[in-house]
């Protein structure tokens, strides 16, 4: 799999609700799937603190589960591993989010997959040297 | 449900899917990922207003970040992270945690 970038929960929520920064998600989507081998990672956690953003919003949530789709976007869900913890909470003390931390570990562990976020301070004020897209 | 087809492709793509071992569910796999992006391109369009000049800006932000990202701090820091990261997960397994 070739992580070409990562989308945090911000970057989902932003798309889910068409709020600012939604239609550059979808220019971002738009491009990665000029390239066959293309991925975009979704942490689970930033999945689940989408999930609570959208929530009770019925026509946000279908958009945010049709972009979350394997079979309809090219994304691929990062699940959080038994052995993750340690790093995890490492990366969290820094970043004081914990579906951040999820993406920063993703984006590490990806050759440094740029991350979209709407939260671009927060993942430079912890000094992790990443590749930041600001929406 | 399959059906046999008969195709004629250049050289370099023969040699390509001569080298999967199973040619068919290999050209499956491809053509279900088009029909995949056009369909998304398509609703990325309609529902989002998506443009092919809004996709090209997004390809040159993308390739200017990269490059502005490419700093001697920002790849020390990141390298400093991944060592750390490394260091982590070598003590976790050494104190017997899992693979």
């Amino acid at each position: 799999m070739s992580v070409t970038v990562v989308f945090d929960a911000t970057a989902l929520t932003r798309y889910a609700t068409l709020d600012r920064g939604g239609l550059t998600v979808g220019e971002v989507i738009a491009e990665v799937v000029d390239d066959p081998a293309a991925t975009i990672a979704v942490p689970v956690l930033a999945i689940a603190a989408a999930i609570r953003g959208v929530s009770g919003k019925t026509d946000d949530l279908a958009r945010l589960a049709r972009l979350i789709d394997s079979d309809l976007t090219p994304v691929a869900r990062i699940p959080v591993g038994a052995n993750d913890g340690e790093v995890l909470g490492e990366i969290y003390r820094e970043i004081d989010d914990l579906s951040c931390a999820q993406a920063a570990m993703v984006s590490l562990d990806n050759h440094l997959a740029p991350i979209l976020t709407a939260d671009g301070p927060r993942y430079r004020t912890a000094r992790l040297g990443l590749d930041i897209l600001d929406l | 449900m399959t059906r046999r087809l008969t195709i004629s492709v250049p050289d370099d793509i023969a040699e390509r899917i001569d080298r999967e071992p199973n040619a068919s569910a290999f050209i499956a796999d491809l053509v279900r990922r088009a029909t995949r992006n056009e369909e998304l391109l398509a609703r990325l369009k309609d529902e989002l207003g998506v443009t092919d000049e809004g996709v090209a800006r997004v390809r040159e932000w993308r390739r200017r970040s990269r490059a502005e990202w490419n700093t001697p701090e920002n790849r020390a820091q990141a390298a400093a992270a991944r060592a750390r990261i490394a260091a982590i997960r070598a003590r976790h397994k050494a104190d017997g945690g899992e693979e």
